[in-house]
């Protein structure tokens, strides 16, 4: 299996399942669980994504290496990660996508993304 | 000859405690002897000061203290209010909403997989597991890449 994936690349790192995870793959799921769906995202390799209308806050070089997991940042955002009626990635209503457009779930619709 | 025997009388009477060095009592009897009274001039004189000076204090402590009491109180009361009133002022946090800022702290950028294998099997006999395998990942960055290393069945199955 190869492909293009979205990813959370600045988690802390933590063992899972005997190896060590160092982030997470962005998939689509309907509320229930029972499936699960890998984004596809079309754009270049290592390109950032962002918010529709907020680029300049996702601006490359203000990112943290690691996340704080105290904070709870991922805990609190990722309630507000889903796919709207037509599919696409939203973050509180806002799309998620790159430079070559935004991020759309091929068959899950009206689900969660983490 | 009166004064001579009184003044007489008392001289006596001096002499005779002028080992103690106290100034001697006179002694009256009121219509019950029984019960001596002191007349000691010295100790009516002190105990008057005394009385007086608490007489004078007693009506001073009196206005000082209902001054001094309310004056705290009203303090503390004006504290509690300002205390109070910022708590009232605080805008209502919206827990409802959350800012794109924080959101933005997360770094989500696209990679690829380059290389995935099955997992142990009985870790999958776990649902919770079994979809969390599906999200977590191994990566590193090599030549400009991100090199993705998946344990995940259900991943496979795609």
């Amino acid at each position: 299996m190869k492909g293009k994936v979205i990813v959370m690349a600045n988690l802390k790192p933590r063992p899972l399942a005997g190896f060590l995870s160092n982030g997470m793959v962005v998939c689509a799921s309907t509320p229930d669980h029972t499936q699960v769906e890998l984004l596809i995202p079309e754009g270049e390799l290592g390109e950032r994504l962002y918010l529709e209308g907020h680029e300049d806050l996702f601006a490359q070089g203000d990112i943290q290496p690691v996340l704080n997991p105290k904070k709870k940042i991922l805990e609190k955002c990722v309630e507000f990660f889903k796919t709207d009626e037509e599919g696409f990635v939203t973050w509180q209503g806002i799309k998620l996508r790159t430079k070559a457009g935004p991020i759309k779930a091929a068959t899950i619709k009206n689900g969660n993304v983490s | 000859m009166l004064r001579k025997a009184l003044g007489f009388g008392l001289r006596i009477a001096y002499k005779r405690n002028s080992n103690s060095n106290i100034f001697p009592p006179f002694y009256t009897y009121s219509t019950n002897q029984n019960k001596p009274t002191t007349m000691d001039p010295v100790s009516d004189l002190n105990k008057k000061v005394e009385e007086v000076k608490i007489e004078e204090a007693a009506p001073k402590a009196e206005e000082k203290q209902p001054e001094a009491q309310p004056a705290p109180k009203e303090g503390q009361k004006e504290k509690k209010e300002k205390k109070e009133k910022p708590k009232k002022e605080e805008p209502a946090i919206d827990k409802s909403v959350v800012d794109p800022k924080l959101f933005s702290a997360i770094d989500i950028r696209i990679a690829e997989i380059v290389e995935c294998w099955k997992v142990i099997p009985f870790l999958l006999s776990i649902q919770n597991l079994k979809i969390c395998t599906a999200r977590r990942f191994w990566f590193a960055e090599k030549s400009d890449r991100l090199h993705l290393a998946f344990k995940s069945s259900s991943l496979m199955t795609k």
